[in-house]
């Protein structure tokens, strides 16, 4: 037996000791029991990284007779991609997973206070663990060796071999793992019939989210760098697995705004990280199940049942423990009227859920088609963007709404106080870009409800900035920015989510593409810009035989910069990817994606793209205002301790 | 507000919401067959996924209209598939594809072509004396 099977065993017995002592501890209050299981699951945490260690160095040590590596790996591979190797197969990204969650369960064990909610939750983490490992032990085992010692390894997807593939698998799996935390403590809170977990993890809960929207954004990047699949986002099936999570997830996160201050909608959050953490893992099974084609899955393989028992599983134990404790959990009357904060929260929620609820029809509807009629369907992109794009509008506008709304009931002439100016400075900014040109409908829209919402943001802070007591306009400024820190973290949110929007819309709308056979000498127009090429050039980098056209890029006769188009060849598995190349002007993509190199000649497609660079501004700034969230958590939880004490 | 008020909105827009849904997913979905299923019950113009392997020797690739036509075969029927919009990642001849499109005078018209390549996803190791190379095209 290889040694990384040996430390994957010593983790799984580690978690299923660590599981008994709580139990038995929990059921015969025994305080001791508690502390050797405390010590069980930090070992749990060192075996496992050991075990995941191992891995590395048979990836490193290109030790072929390990049937992962020969599978994944070969001599001519450069080194990062050997390393990122290590989550390229299914059994590989399991271990990954089960890592990750050992490591956050050591993490709680040695630095979050052992309360009764932690108690209590550790033994949904360690049965988890433990499932996860039982599986690596058994039906996906990274460790496997063969009787034979193949000469060189399969290699790589050549689609794999990107940076994107080394940061866009990790941060999604380090969220995904991250989501065990939430849902543990909720098992326990609702075990317990108390509603207050929700605070005990908030950390957690926006650390999973912070790196569930990193995985998508880095996803989102590399498809439109790289995979040439025509852009950042396509409705894949795999794409669908990890963006349903973070939907549920951000509804998540603004309804427990509601719990906190009104101590409402406690069964919806409940049920929110519920389905959070049941569509982690059908993304897991999704990508492993073999039905979808894509370059995310893992072809065929025998676990897709473990995961559909243990999402059973989960469903099953969260709705018996909700039943039973439904009265104690239950919420207050909270909605008063159709104008308040109250409900544009709930909208918020529902218009999460109606998304989720159409990406995740979409998405499982293949599936069901063909095991019920044994019939095969494909669901194609237009059903997605029918439904969410009008959502999409929907949430801009009600984010507009939103900042300003009084809690409980808005009196009429709130509203008309209040909404005047922010509507106005809409309807004069949308008249003015109708006049620059702007006619879509779509674009009008968006555009009016983004400076709506932009507005409203600066009202409310305004008023914040009122109620500040300092004399001098810059102490004021901090103080205001420092006090509401939280509310500047969740606008910053915001404001990247209006980029984001301005930036889907305007990259949808105004996208022009043609393609050239671009022959020295000649320049060719399309979009404002004029295209001369420069060279044509083959040469060898790492594994691969690259065939690149240079091509110099022209505004009003001024030349912005060269693009490379360019085609890879990977000798070893006889394959051919294109490499697109986007050239950033202003607001302006350029981007360039070849088709074919030859000596005297290049046939390129040419895509002028403009307002893209927002998404990816948006995204960086949506993880800056995350990170400020992040910041305020340990605020308010005491705050809300000195209200469980009362 | 009262909470039947409340309830009877909720429930239109659902109601709303689900029909909107429908009939724009009635729109989106496509069948998924092999190509001998196709060609003996052909359609024209309605969308469809057809899966096959792209046959050896058929590639005929025009960069400069960035057209790209090859033959899919499921080694029973073949169908003559064109795609306008450049190579596809992964393209090879000799392995499976997925082709989307429409049918129209006798050639199929692909909007998407997606190549999958079994052999690179969770590998199978071949043992070294009975490894056979695969004579695809580059």
């Amino acid at each position: 037996m290889d040694t990384g099977s040996v430390f994957v065993i010593i983790s799984l017995l580690l978690c299923l000791y660590a599981l008994a002592t709580y139990i038995i501890g929990i059921w015969n209050k025994r305080e001791e029991l508690f502390n050797s299981g405390k010590i069980a699951i930090m070992m749990a945490g060192v075996s496992s990284t050991i075990a995941a260690i191992w891995l590395f160095k048979l990836l490193i040590g290109l030790d072929f007779q390990n049937e992962y590596v020969a599978s994944y790996t070969s001599r001519d591979l450069p080194f990062v991609y050997i390393l990122s190797a290590f989550w390229a197969g299914s059994a590989g990204s399991l271990l990954l997973w089960a890592w990750l969650i050992a490591i956050f369960a050591a993490i709680i064990v040695v630095r979050k206070k052992h309360d009764e909610l932690t108690r209590y939750a550790m033994p949904v983490i360690m049965l988890t663990q433990a499932y996860f490992f039982y599986m690596l032990a058994t039906v996906a085992d990274p460790f496997r060796r063969l009787s034979f010692i193949p000469p060189d390894g399969n290699g790589l997807n050549p689609l794999l071999q990107d940076p994107g593939m080394f940061f866009h698998p990790p941060t999604l799996f380090i969220g995904y793992a991250g989501f065990i935390i939430p849902f543990a403590y909720m098992i326990a809170g609702v075990y317990l019939g108390r509603s207050d977990w929700i605070y005990s993890i908030r950390r957690w809960t926006l650390f999973a989210w912070l790196f569930l929207t990193l995985g998508n954004f880095f996803g989102s990047y590399w498809a439109y760098t790289v995979l040439n699949w025509g852009g950042y986002w396509g409705w894949d099936p795999v794409e669908n697995a990890s963006f349903l999570p973070w939907l549920t997830a951000t509804a998540f996160y603004h309804s427990t705004m509601i719990q906190e201050r009104k101590d409402g909608m406690k069964i919806w959050n409940i049920l929110l990280i519920l389905f959070t953490w049941e569509l982690v893992v059908y993304g897991t099974l999704l990508t492993r199940s073999g039905i979808i084609s894509s370059v995310h899955t893992f072809g065929q393989s025998t676990i897709a049942p473990y995961f559909i028992y243990y999402m059973i599983f989960a469903l099953a134990l969260t709705l018996i423990l909700l039943t039973w404790k439904y009265e104690e959990l239950r919420s207050k009357k909270i909605f008063e009227s159709f104008a308040s904060r109250e409900s544009s929260f709930l909208a918020n929620n529902w218009l999460f859920i109606a998304s989720t609820a159409s990406v995740l029809w979409g998405t499982t509807y293949p599936l069901l088609s063909e095991a019920v009629r044994g019939y095969k369907v494909m669901v194609g992109p237009s059903f997605y963007n029918q439904i969410n794009v009008p959502i999409g509008i929907a949430l801009v506008l009600l984010m507009a709404v939103c900042p300003i709304v009084a809690w409980r009931k808005a009196s009429l002439t709130h509203l008309k106080k209040s909404y005047v100016k922010p509507v106005l400075a809409g309807i004069i900014f949308t008249a003015f870009m109708f006049i620059l040109g702007v006619r879509n409908p779509y674009a009008m829209i968006t555009v009016f409800g983004s400076v709506f919402a932009v507005a409203t943001h600066v009202v409310d802070l305004g008023r914040k900035y009122h109620r500040a007591e300092d004399a001098d306009t810059l102490r004021r400024l901090a103080m205001t920015a420092w006090d509401n820190r939280r509310t500047v973290g969740g606008y910053i949110c915001h404001l990247s989510a209006i980029l984001i929007v301005i930036g889907v819309a305007g990259s949808a709308l105004y996208e022009t593409t043609e393609t050239f056979t671009l022959y020295g000498g000649q320049q060719y127009a399309l979009g404002g810009y004029t295209f001369a090429l420069k060279n044509l050039d083959t040469y060898n980098k790492d594994n691969k035989e690259v065939a690149s056209a240079f091509i110099d890029v022209y505004k009003d006769s001024t030349q912005i910069g060269t693009g490379e188009a360019s085609i890879y060849y990977f000798a070893k598995q006889k394959d051919t990817i294109v490499k697109p190349y986007a050239l950033l002007d202003g607001y302006t993509d350029i981007y360039f994606s070849a088709q074919s190199v030859s000596p005297n000649s290049a046939s390129v497609k040419i895509k002028v793209i403009p307002l893209m660079v927002l998404i990816w501004t948006g995204g960086y700034l949506l993880i800056i205002g995350i990170i400020v969230s992040l910041s305020t958590v340990v605020v308010n939880r005491r705050r809300t301790d000195v209200n469980i004490q009362k | 507000m009262n909470s039947r008020r409340r309830a009877i909105l909720g429930l239109i827009l659902i109601i709303v919401f689900v029909a909107y849904a429908a009939y724009s997913f009635t729109g989106a979905i496509s069948g998924f067959m092999e190509v001998s299923e196709f060609k003996a019950n052909p359609f024209y113009n309605k969308t469809v996924n057809i899966n096959g392997t792209i046959k050896l020797n058929s590639t005929l690739f025009e960069p400069e209209v960035a057209r790209l036509s090859f033959t899919l075969t499921d080694g029973v029927s073949d169908i003559p598939v064109v795609y306008r919009q450049g190579m596809p990642g992964n393209y090879r001849e000799g392995i499976p594809a997925v082709v989307t499109g429409k049918y129209r005078d006798g050639i199929f018209e692909a909007s998407t072509v997606i190549t999958k390549c079994p052999s690179k996803y969770g590998a199978n190791i071949e043992h070294p004396e009975n490894h056979t190379e695969e004579n695809g095209v580059k």
